[in-house]
């Protein structure tokens, strides 16, 4: 027995050295020398490394907005069919940030909703590529953004024709923007956003997602031809758009109660032509800034007469308000032409 | 005959459990003359055509949800009724602002409910569900709280905060806030409650390690959420408030703090109410009210913001008469002075037999009907009493939540009968008797896996004994070794 153990040991121990990579004593292992000779003429013919394909990373340099609209709408930089997007891309345009717009889907995105920003990439190597800033942080982004070039301007004395380029409300609107200035202007900065977000955001998915004449002239064009030929697919993704429209309208009450839902917008659209007044731009500000952006968003899809609208009811009650028409107009004339 | 104002049961002290019964409760109250309303504590929400009290009822006419009420009200009597009428509040902006505010109060304010009431869990499991229990009848009971927990939680679906990461205890929690007490003085709202420790420590007044205040935020993260949450919420509503109550003391006499009249959140004078005082009262004292086990968000509110929470307190006192006790409220027990309240006229095995009898049509998808959940045209919101008996087929957003235990139970059956099946099966075997069981003499589940091949069934049926049987031995074999 202990013979066997010492046998055992022996045998456990002696092929370890020979297992070693680089150890060349067994011959079996060694590769002869004709098949040698021969396999070290290969590769035979190396072919250059594949290009990149033509959708991704074509503007490296250059800021780049994800966001819904056409292939021809993206190049022409035309304002985006979704109020989601719109209201970044219109807000950058504010600020004077200079990017390009890129079609693209929820798919593409990485916390799956669009609008998304990749900003521009400094170094020449594609894998050192900056992380894209979803569209909650867009804004805190864009401030970064221009603190940075204000910084620069600073240090190094530019021109000034650069500085021309600063915004003149670059200092005061991160202030307006911040809910927590005690200003009665800020007291109503979320009130009257929480209109957009609830009161004007209902109707409007109603509008275009269960208003059965909507849906088939304008969701249908817009969000789910492009993705796909196969009808079935386009059945179920239809179905998908509607079930969640439907499951965002019921979170409030058990029942989509339509009629409310276009009072509520028509009520909505009334408060914010009230608080617009006679100016130019929201609380009085010289430039459109962030609540202007979420306004145009919604007030430039409803009206563009492009997209076919079939079911008037929210927009009618938008139109009765010429100043909102008219805001609308004044920005898409100073910003997307 | 009087209007019936169908609500939530109270709860907490309150009159009711749900906020925009509260609002409705309160928009009454501040109407209509005593005598010509009753207070009517249901849980039945197929009397509303929206499926959601509160509902009102007048006569023949049944008007469901805080919105229409108020609608409803307005154009009964030309305007009389109507709060925010343009005699009241003559200046469009202000109008305006009613609009706008009417839509804040609820957008900020029911996340941050749902959150505290429903979706943390020591406090659903000590106080919600436990003030459910007296409002509703036997079955129901278990069946409404977990409903109506699972709509809350689709409201909070956004939040980058959920309800279980503010479920810890709260004695560091006091810790945090001492020390955020003494930031408190010069940064007063503004500061978050997360970077307080921090702003103590910087001004000498109350030093903290580095290291235990670097934990402590990381620990209050979610808190830091629920504090911005409430900023958004109340920064707005107290600066409204503190307007409202500067100008009209100036204007009225100088004790307006002992005033009997209510101060109202509108300027200019604060003397008219609105319905944004109604919705405020509403969903502010739902939120500071009631005693939880969980408290720091009710807290933050009444250290940060005194004026709402005076608001609150005045208005529990007049408009809702006070603190409200759940068992007298609910036998319709009035007092002099208090809510017009009235028992239900539908009560126990009745009331539950009648919310079941509901759902069973509510929650069973009729083919044909389309999407009945919508409610189209001006006067579906209203419907008239004599169609009430009609069981209108809805499909409904929480039949989800009825679909997944029906289908985890269908699973769970289909897997005991699999299960069943083979156990069955290995028996025979082992016992080695000669009679051959067949998938065909189990009956239905039997006839149904026949078509599939289970080792032992199909086309293998034949020698599914000789397999057994190799197997049994492989095992023995292996254990006597």
């Amino acid at each position: 027995m202990p013979q066997d153990a010492n046998t055992a040991s022996q045998g456990k121990a002696q092929p370890r050295p020979k297992a070693r990579p680089n150890a060349v004593s067994w011959p079996l292992f060694t590769t002869p020398q004709p098949i040698k000779r021969l396999f070290d003429k290969f590769p035979l013919y190396t072919y250059p490394p594949n290009e990149l394909p033509e959708r991704t990373a074509q503007h490296r340099d250059q800021n780049v907005l994800y966001l819904f609209t056409g292939d021809d709408g993206a190049h022409r930089g035309l304002p985006s069919f979704n109020p989601g997007c719109l209201k970044w891309q219109a807000y950058l345009k504010f600020r004077n940030i200079p990017f390009v717009t890129v079609s693209s889907n929820n798919h593409a995105s990485p916390n799956g909703a669009l609008p998304f920003l990749l900003p521009a990439s400094s170094s020449a190597s594609p894998l050192d590529v900056p992380s894209p800033v979803s569209s909650q942080r867009i804004q805190r982004w864009t401030q970064d953004t221009i603190a940075k070039r204000k910084g620069k301007k600073n240090s190094s004395n530019l021109s000034n024709e650069e500085l021309k380029h600063e915004e003149p409300g670059a200092e005061a609107t991160p202030l307006t923007e911040d809910s927590t200035r005690s200003d009665p202007s800020d007291m109503r900065y979320e009130a009257y956003l929480s209109l957009l977000d609830h009161r004007i955001r209902n109707a409007y998915l109603y509008s275009l997602y269960l208003a059965p004449l909507n849906f088939n002239a304008v969701a249908f064009p817009l969000y789910i031809a492009p993705s796909t030929t196969n009808t079935l697919v386009r059945l179920s993704l239809a179905h998908q758009l509607r079930a969640a429209a439907e499951g965002e309208l019921t979170k409030q009450s058990p029942r989509i109660d339509v009629e409310a839902i276009y009072q509520g917008s028509d009520k909505a659209f009334g408060a914010l032509s009230e608080l617009l007044g006679d100016e130019d731009y929201y609380f009085g500000e010289r430039k459109p800034g962030l609540f202007d952006a979420s306004v145009f968003a919604y007030t430039n899809t409803l009206l563009d007469e492009d997209l076919g609208w079939r079911d008037f009811r929210v927009v009618d009650g938008l139109r009765r308000y010429s100043n909102l028409v008219e805001h609308r107009e004044r920005i898409f004339e100073a910003y997307f032409e | 005959m009087p209007f019936e104002l169908h609500t939530w049961g109270p709860a907490f002290s309150l009159p009711s459990i749900d906020p925009d019964c509260l609002a409705a409760i309160a928009y009454l109250r501040l109407t209509l003359p005593a005598d010509t309303w009753v207070l009517i504590p249901t849980s039945d929400t197929s009397i509303s055509p929206t499926r959601d009290l509160p509902a009102l009822k007048d006569g023949d006419v049944i008007v469901g949800g805080f919105q229409n009420i108020v609608n409803y009200l307005a154009r009964v009597l030309n305007g009389e009724w109507d709060l925010d009428s343009p005699t009241h509040f003559p200046s469009p902006l202000s109008r305006a602002d009613i609009v706008a505010f009417q839509s804040h109060i609820p957008t900020h304010a029911s996340p941050l409910l749902s959150l505290l009431l429903y979706l943390t869990p020591k406090n659903y499991s000590h106080a919600t569900r436990p003030a459910y229990t007296p409002l509703l009848p036997w079955p129901v009971q278990y069946i409404i709280p977990p409903q109506r927990r699972a709509v809350a939680r689709t409201r909070c679906e956004g939040l980058s905060v959920q309800g279980e990461e503010l479920d810890d205890d709260d004695d560091d929690e006091d810790g945090r806030r001492m020390r955020g007490g003494a930031g408190a003085g010069l940064g007063g709202g503004l500061i978050p409650d997360a970077l307080r420790g921090g702003s103590g420590g910087a001004t000498g007044q109350k030093k903290t390690p580095t290291v235990t205040s670097a934990v402590q935020t990381h620990i209050s993260g979610p808190r830091s959420v629920v504090s911005s949450l409430i900023d958004t919420l109340c920064i707005p509503l107290t600066t409204l408030l503190s307007s409202s109550s500067s100008s009209s003391s100036s204007s009225s006499s100088n004790n307006s703090r002992n005033d009997k009249r209510h101060h109202y959140i509108l300027p200019p004078s604060g003397t008219n109410p609105s319905t944004i005082d109604c919705l405020l009262l509403a969903y502010l004292s739902l939120l500071l009210i009631p005693s939880l086990p969980i408290s720091f968000p009710q807290e933050t509110i009444r250290k940060k913001y005194p004026l709402l929470s005076a608001f609150v307190e005045r208005g529990v006192r007049d408009i809702y008469a006070g603190e409200t006790i759940v068992g007298e409220a609910l036998e319709g027990r009035t007092t002099e002075g208090g809510l017009p309240w009235r028992k239900p006229g539908v009560v126990g095995a009745k009331m539950a037999e009648r919310m079941i009898g509901g759902w069973v049509g509510e929650y069973i998808p009729l083919p044909g009907f389309g999407s009945g959940m919508v409610l189209h045209g001006g006067e579906d919101n209203m419907k008239v009493n004599g169609e009430e008996g009609e069981v209108m087929p809805l499909r409904n957003s929480s039949s989800k939540n009825f679909m997944f235990p029906t289908v985890m139970a269908v699973t769970t059956t289909l897997a005991a009968a699999v299960v069943g099946v083979f156990y069955y099966g290995a028996g025979v075997v082992n016992e080695k008797e000669e009679k051959q069981k067949r998938l065909e003499d189990m009956g239905e589940a039997g006839a149904l896996f026949k078509g599939l091949d289970f080792g032992g069934g199909g086309e293998a049926r034949g020698r599914g004994g000789e397999v057994g049987v190799e197997v049994d031995v492989d095992v023995r074999g292996d254990g006597a070794g």
